[in-house]
Formats: structure tokens, sequence, C-alpha cells
């Protein structure tokens, strides 16, 4: 029997278009908003976490939680220390971490959704849509999620 | 989620938690770390006046997050965010990775399974992932059999050194029989015939 251990790099480097690394003529937009971030860039700086961050009041009151997680996480790039057995034992309790889980999992979910629409593109054309209207595609879905919150 | 697409297209639709390891005869799978269309039911009641408006609910959970009564009751869900799941008070069932974390996010009958079925492996394929979750390797180490073969397909050499590091100190009392790895990626892996062979092995 086939046991097959899937971790996050599996997601990181499931775009055989865009393997990490490729320079991409448009510039860092794909790493930045399609790639789904490793174990340890899971509370970078990034800018769809920021602006899912925002989405969240309660958490980003206490942004300085998120940067106190990403120094947690085994293999961090975060400024601070970055040992992989510091600060493990302080890491927040399950209860603390509920505000940040709750961010993380819209972030990941809306990443889902997102590919799930790019990958339905891609079965209807082939040669996939032309990058620009991708990026208006993202502006909307953008719009939706503030729209929804809003109201 | 990118997995769930890909098992439907090989006859495993996945409709409910059970399907992922009852559904089909010889796909079973296994999410320890939850999942982002996993939730648990809450056990505490909406006091938001709009109880099935997901966003409304969300921001309930943020100011009360360290009362939550969260039950070990799984259930799917795809509303984004996810607080209500078929009208039921929901919390999102997803793991942050830390090394020492004690407890799995994922039904117990699917771990009490998992652990049914790891003495049958006979090679082990990692894919991205760091080998370092204590709890995780300890439940390989409690239930693989000694003489596996393993390959590990990291994204670079230095990761994929550290990987078959973990893993021979980790299972140092059941030794593999062989272990090999790939520094160039799941991608590279795939596309250049490295999966077919290790499959053929």
């Amino acid at each position: 029997m086939l046991l097959v251990i899937f971790g996050a790099g599996a997601s990181y480097d499931s775009a055989p278009t865009y393997p990490p690394g490729v320079g991409i003529p448009t510039g860092d937009h794909l790493n930045n908003f399609d790639r789904p971030p490793l174990a340890n860039e899971l509370f970078a700086d990034r800018p769809v976490f920021a602006q899912a961050i925002t989405l969240f009041s309660g958490v980003r009151a206490n942004r300085s939680t998120t940067k106190k997680a990403q120094r947690r996480v085994p293999g961090s790039r975060a400024a601070g220390p970055t040992s992989e057995s510091q600060g493990l034992s302080t890491w927040p309790s399950t209860i603390g971490c509920r505000p940040l889980l709750l961010a993380i999992h819209s972030l990941a979910l809306w990443h889902s959704v997102e590919r799930r629409r790019e990958g339905r593109y891609e079965l209807q054309d082939p040669a996939g849509p032309n990058r620009a209207d991708k990026h208006k595609e993202r502006a909307g879905l953008y719009r939706n999620i503030q729209l929804r919150h809003a109201t | 989620m990118l997995l769930e697409d890909a098992l439907s297209d090989f006859g495993l639709p996945i409709k409910a938690v059970t399907d992922y390891t009852k559904r089909h005869p010889f796909y079973k799978v296994f999410k320890v770390h939850g999942s982002v269309n996993w939730a648990r039911i809450v056990d505490n009641e909406i006091l938001s006046q709009n109880p099935k408006h997901d966003w409304s609910v969300t921001h309930e959970w943020i100011q009360r997050a360290a009362e939550l009564s969260v039950t070990d009751n799984y259930a799917l869900c795809s509303s984004c965010p996810t607080a209500v799941v078929d009208g039921r008070p929901a919390f999102p069932a997803i793991a942050i990775p830390v090394e020492k974390e004690k407890t799995f996010e994922c039904p117990s009958s699917l771990i009490e399974e998992l652990k049914t079925w790891l003495p049958e492996t006979t090679k082990t394929l990692v894919i991205g992932w760091r080998a370092t979750e204590e709890h995780f390797l300890n439940l390989l180490k409690a239930h693989l059999r000694p003489g596996l073969l393993f390959h590990v397909v990291a994204g670079n050499l230095q990761d994929a050194d550290e990987v078959q590091v973990r893993i021979h100190r980790a299972l140092m009392n059941k030794p593999p029989r062989h272990v090999s790895a790939g520094d160039k990626g799941f991608t590279d892996f795939i596309l250049s015939g490295d999966a077919e062979n290790f499959l053929a092995m």
C-alpha cells in the first residue's frame, strides 16, 4: 500500500505553468495573490493576508498577535526569534488563536474559491484567459468580499 | 480542496466527512490538520441579531472566542467565512501548524482508522512536508512497519536533506529500507517521470 503525505509545499508547487522561482512576466502578482502559502509564510505580511485581516476587526486590533504567531511557526522568515525550539511552548492557547484562525480559514477558503474559478476558466479555454481579465476578475471578487462585509 | 477536486476526477467526490475513507475501495484520505471546508459544530447559542449572516456570526465568535464550546462534531461547509453550517453554529476546523501540537484537527474515528491502515504501508511518498510535527511523526513511528521505501519531494537540496534526516531520526527503531529524495519540487517530480519511476519500484 502506498502512503502519500502531502504538506503545504505540495499545494505551493501545484501550478505546473508557474513553478516557484520562475520569473513571471507581469511581476510578482501570482506569488503574492494566488500561490497558497507555505507554513512558514502563513502569517507573513502578504497582500491577500493583510486584506483578509482588515475584514476582521477583532484580529486587526491585535495585529501584534499575528507577528508573534509567525515567529512561532517553524522555519519562519519573520524578524525576531526564529529558532524551531524557541517560543513554541508559549504558542497562544487554542482559545487565544481562535480569532486568528477565523481569519486564516477565510483566507484559505478565498484562495480555494479563486482557484476553482480560474480552473473553470481553463477548462473552458485551454489557452487560459488573458491575465488582465484575471486581474479584473480578482478585483471584482475583492469588492464582493468588502460589500458582503459592509452589509 | 485541491486534493478533493483532483479526487473527484477519480470517482471520489467528497460530499460528507465519511466519504474521505468509506466511499472509495482503495483511496483513503486523512486530513489530520483539518481543512478549509471543514467546520466543528459549536454548542453556544448565536446571540447575533442576524443568526444566518455568516459575517455577523463570525464577528460574534471573535468577540466571544474564549467562551466558545467547540464540539467534536465535524461537518463539511462551503460558506466564507464559516460560522453557520446548515443552520447550526460552527467554527472552522483547521489547525495552525506547530511542532508541538498535541491533537489532530480531525474526527477521532478517522485517526483510529488511519492507525489500522498504517501497518499496511509498503511505500511512502512525502511531498512538500517538512516532517517537523512531532505528533504526526509519533503516529508514524508507532504504526509503520520497518523496512519501508521512502521518497521525499522537496523544493531544494537543503530541505530534502533535512526531511530525510528527520524521517531517519523519527523512525530510528523501525528504520526504512531506503530513503531517496528529489530537490526540484512537486511539479518537476511529476513532469520528469520520477513519480512513475518511484511507483514502479
